[in-house]
């Protein structure tokens, strides 16, 4: 029986999780954290220093960025569409909000066997990739609406990239999904971490098909087409300042903390590390002491800072590797080469999981 | 809205401004593209946006002012318009300069040249959105920035050519420096040679892109790079060769560096390796600088005169046209930048190309707009374009006016 007392004390520790930790506030501070290391390793991969001034090694000058660009003005273009125009940072940014929200950083109900986020459900994997679809649609009627020639070749070319990387991407998560028959992203990552080793073989390829279809999900070099600043001056941003554009780039950075949470969730086993190693003091006594106690919230959520970060830096390297690619390259890379690997390394699980892993008797 | 006069094409075509400010672009200018998608299908090219009279002020000025006016019209290649101005002036007085400041003027062109071409790389890279080679090519440009401040005390404005000579030497100690650097520089430059051919995200964005073919390169006058880039033999240096380039093509060691695939590819390739061809002939001279005095008195009054200077600046040839007239004042001085000829062929090489591509092909010529400065009406339309003179240009601005009358 509960008393008010129990529904008033739960009711805020929900509400704190869902505004402080691991919700809202964390994401924004992961975000913004993820930001300063892609800016500080892409800046040492280039021999330049990066942010150095605001804070630790300019640790803050991301926050700083964003406060700064909150009180500049404010300015919609007259020909733009005014309220879709104003709605379309907002929603974007709450759409970033709500995906990373499912990711598993904490153990948010421990009844349930694996590592849940705030948000969790049985097929919320379809439901995270839709979100990421509507993230795109709303880039796209963001270039319309501020009715700028740029915006409209810079929204023009999302959608083609968009289009183009969405079904590699989906297709390399079909394989995770597969080995664990669940489309929950707890489930997912717990039954994962429960295999033996020999799948790590199977999740190589759709681990870089996802890594590269990531990149040009967020747009960056070499897949930054959409807003390539020499030619189309940020493409569908452009007519975005002040307050709308501070959001539009907080909104990103969380998209890029949600992309690394998810390679991290999917592909490298999630908010575990210690718990890999072969020995019932740690797979066994230890994870239970994890899953158990209130230490696991630290433990897990340095884990899962540690491997994003390690996610970035690769995601950093790619950036500074390349040139941009022309959209018509983009296209023709992704159909030519992307989406037959991924359905051809869809094939190759299929035959793996079903001939070869029986014939070589791994369970 | 469905009238019937309404005719919707699909693509539609849009008309996009690249300048007169746009990141893309390091100076005004004005490109409008009308695009199909992502096709150009038209360009019409305007600049006009920096215009500084410097030759009507040169008109008032002393040849010897006039030096140093001369290398403020572009900031990169001021040695160029510095020495080739001195050079017109000494035609001029019919006075033969020492030997030795021959080899430090050409030095000083040389320097001037790796280091146009490394910032060229280095813009060109950006353009296509390599920023690492960007920022890489232009802390390796620090090298040849320091050998110019060591040996001219400046790192832009040089100013070292004066009328009859340089105004510094070279000491040894100078010279063991800069052949260090040398080593250091060529060992660089060959690195971004390779980036720039085999790097295939780069090359991909510049093969086949911005064709300017041969006889389109001929008709439009190309000079420099982005002549050679197309295969046409126009070099100043091997053809018209002046001070210490004389010498140096006797040896018969150097060769001018041509491409025939005429695209952006071309161009950079000639580019990079003109640098390390660049760095050869600067270790020529210095090796085998003859000793002497480096200026000679030249009477500040020029006898009355008409002479043409060519040089080969970085970007092609550079031409000083100087009409003196006994005065210690030039009578007419008309400064021909190599930009002027590059970029009527732009319109050609944009049109049918994709508008990810117009960055790196307007880079492509090098364009430096301070350097010139014409009105030229392009006509997109049958690839049409006539020069205006400014008289006309207020001709037609009053009619234009007394046409649209500003309405109250």
């Amino acid at each position: 029986m509960q008393t008010p007392l129990d529904v008033t004390i739960q009711l805020l520790a929900q509400t704190l999780a869902v505004f402080v930790f691991p919700g809202i506030l964390f994401i924004t501070f992961l975000a913004l954290l993820w930001q300063w290391v892609d800016r500080k390793a892409h800046a040492r991969f280039q021999n330049r220093f990066g942010p150095l001034h605001t804070g630790w090694r300019g640790i803050l000058q991301p926050l700083m960025d964003f406060l700064k660009l909150l009180g500049k003005e404010d300015l919609t273009p007259k020909a733009a569409d005014r309220r879709s125009f104003a709605a379309v940072p907002v929603v974007m940014l709450v759409l970033s909000l709500v995906s990373a929200m499912f990711l598993p950083i904490v153990d948010m109900d421990p009844g349930t066997s694996g590592v849940q986020g705030i948000l969790s459900f049985e097929g919320d994997l379809v439901f995270l990739l839709f979100l990421s679809t509507l993230m795109a649609i709303t880039i796209v009627l963001a270039g319309y609406f501020s009715s700028n020639r740029y915006g409209q070749t810079g929204s023009a070319r999302t959608g083609m990239l968009l289009i183009s990387f969405e079904i590699p991407l989906i297709l390399a998560l079909v394989t995770p999904a597969l080995l664990t028959g669940s489309l929950r992203l707890s489930i997912i990552t717990h039954e994962l971490s429960k295999l033996s080793p020999a799948y790590i073989w199977l999740m190589v390829i759709p681990f870089i098909i996802y890594i590269i279809s990531l990149q040009a999900e967020l747009e960056r070099i070499p897949f930054d087409a959409s807003h390539a600043e020499v030619e189309i001056v940020h493409g569908w941003q452009v007519e975005f300042s002040g307050k709308k554009l501070a959001m539009i780039n907080l909104a990103e950075d969380i998209m890029l903390m949600f992309g690394a949470g998810m390679v991290t969730a999917l592909f490298l086993g999630g908010p575990l590390l210690l718990e890999f190693i072969p020995i019932p003091l740690f797979s066994v006594e230890f994870a239970g002491f994890m899953a158990t106690t209130w230490v696991g919230w630290i433990y897990y959520t340095l884990v899962f800072m540690f491997k994003s970060a390690l996610v970035i830096i690769v995601l950093s390297n790619m950036r500074t590797a390349f040139a941009r690619w022309r959209i018509d390259q983009i296209v023709r890379a992704a159909w030519k080469f992307m989406v037959p690997l991924a359905i051809i390394n869809l094939v190759l699980v299929q035959i793996a999981l079903v001939y070869i892993f029986p014939i070589l008797g791994v369970v | 809205m469905t009238s019937a006069g309404r005719r919707i094409v699909i693509p539609p075509r849009v008309t996009i401004p690249i300048g007169p400010q746009h990141p893309a672009l390091k100076e005004p200018g004005m490109f409008k593209l009308t695009v199909e998608g992502e096709h150009i299908v038209d360009a019409v090219v305007n600049i006009g946006y920096n215009h500084r009279s410097i030759e009507k002020i040169g008109e008032n000025n002393t040849h010897l002012q006039n030096l140093y006016l001369a290398s403020r019209i572009c900031g990169i290649c001021s040695a160029t318009h510095n020495g080739n101005y001195a050079q017109a002036v000494e035609f001029a007085a019919e006075a033969e300069i020492p030997e030795r400041a021959k080899f430090i003027r050409t030095l000083i062109w040389e320097l001037d040249r790796i280091h146009s071409h490394i910032l060229w790389l280095g813009v060109a890279f950006h353009e296509v959105g390599f920023d690492t080679a960007f920022m890489l090519s232009w802390r390796d440009r620090e090298i040849v920035m320091d050998m110019l401040e060591n040996i001219s005390g400046n790192r832009i404005h040089h100013d070292m050519s004066t009328i009859g000579g340089v105004r510094r030497n070279i000491s040894d100690a100078q010279k063991e420096q800069m052949l260090k650097g040398f080593d250091k520089l060529e060992e660089r430059v060959a690195f971004y040679r390779d980036v720039a051919i085999h790097e295939k995200t780069f090359w991909n964005r510049v093969d086949g892109v911005g064709m300017l073919e041969a006889p389109v390169a001929k008709k439009t006058s190309a000079v420099g790079p982005t002549g050679r880039g197309s295969g046409l033999k126009v070099d100043v240096r091997f053809n018209d060769p002046t001070q210490a380039y004389i010498p140096m093509m006797d040896t018969g060691d150097f060769e001018m560096i041509l491409s025939d695939r005429g695209d952006v590819a071309g161009r950079s390739v000639v580019r990079v390796i003109e640098t390390i061809e660049a760095i050869n002939m600067s270790r020529w001279l210095l090796n085998n600088m003859p000793d002497g005095p480096i200026r000679e008195r030249v009477r500040p009054r020029i006898q009355p005169n008409e002479v043409l200077a060519r040089h080969e600046a970085p970007r092609g040839e550079l031409i000083h046209y100087l009409v003196t007239n006994g005065t210690n004042k030039p009578d007419r001085w008309k400064v021909r930048a190599p930009t002027y000829n590059n970029w009527t062929s732009m319109a050609h090489c944009l049109r049918g190309d994709y508008l990810a591509d117009a960055p790196i092909i307007l880079a492509a010529i090098d364009p430096c707009y301070s350097c010139t400065d014409r009105v030229v009406i392009v006509d997109g339309a049958d690839e049409a374009m006539r020069l205006v003179s400014l008289d006309n240009l207020r001709m037609e601005s009053n009619k234009w006016h007394k046409e649209h009358p500003r309405r109250e």
